[in-house]
């Protein structure tokens, strides 16, 4: 286990990359504009499965139905 | 209906016995994994059973306790839809199964979409179009790169670990592949309504 030093006190702590991810953002892709990029050359889909998907996915789920 | 939980916190409802808490989730995430899916696949039914097969993998693993939380359940998610398609193309290749032109136009044939406006329908399958014919330029590796940043979502790290290469690696991918399709742009005369 590392020991804290008086650096640690006073300055603001070192975190890895996983420790400042967050779900919606990439701090990598906001860096280097990359997002920014993306939706200027392509739009976004949205494409969804009908209703009638779900549920049966629903159902499936529920009678524990398998996949191999 | 919208849950505030996170995803770990609605598997581990799920897990205990809370089967709400599964729909929630795939609530959350399906248009993500769906347009994922619909990149790749062209036929709506075979998009359907893929959507439906990746889920069903997921509930198996959670519920065999197989799943470790990191943070990354869309990921994993995708990673599964992944296997999924690779599979798929797998067994069309072993089958010798050729796919004409109409194979995608059922995609937009669909209930949801019957209660739009006609104009907004053909916008939409010619973006969807356009948005395959680009991509499908580009090559393999820069094709993925893009799909899972831009329509599934996830993160240089997850695409990073997804495809098994370096963060530095996936972003070269991506510089070349925003350079290749401006490039496809021009050349193709290729103009993409942005939604």
């Amino acid at each position: 286990m590392r020991t804290t030093t008086p650096m640690d006190n006073i300055s603001t702590r070192l975190l890895s990359y996983s420790e400042i991810e967050t779900c919606t953002n990439d701090l990598v892709a906001d860096a280097f504009g990359i997002d920014h990029e993306l939706k200027a050359i392509l739009p976004g889909l949205d494409l969804q499965p009908e209703d009638h998907v779900i549920a049966g996915l629903l159902e499936k789920i529920h009678h524990g139905t398998r996949v191999h | 209906m919208k849950s505030t939980k996170t995803d770990y916190e609605l598997i581990t409802s799920f897990m205990n016995g809370d089967e709400r808490s599964i729909e929630l989730l795939i609530l959350r995430h399906k248009s993500k994994v769906y347009s994922y899916i619909s990149l790749y696949i062209r036929s709506r039914d075979l998009a359907d059973d893929i959507f439906q097969d990746t889920f069903l993998k997921v509930v198996q693993s959670v519920r065999a306790g197989r799943y470790q939380d990191d943070g990354r359940f869309l990921s994993w998610v995708m990673r599964i839809a992944h296997n999924l398609i690779i599979d798929h193309f797998r067994h069309e290749k072993q089958m010798g199964i050729v796919l004409n032109d109409d194979y995608e136009s059922d995609l937009f044939n669909s209930r949801r979409l019957a209660d739009e406006n006609v104009e907004d329908v053909m916008v939409r399958r010619q973006v969807l179009r356009d948005v395959r014919r680009l991509v499908s330029e580009l090559p393999e590796d820069q094709r993925e790169v893009v799909i899972m940043r831009h329509y599934a979502g996830m993160s240089f790290r997850e695409i990073a670990d997804m495809t098994g290469v370096s963060i530095n690696t996936a972003l070269g991918r991506m510089r070349y592949a925003l350079i290749n399709m401006r490039k496809i742009m021009e050349e193709k005369n290729i103009t993409l309504s942005i939604s």
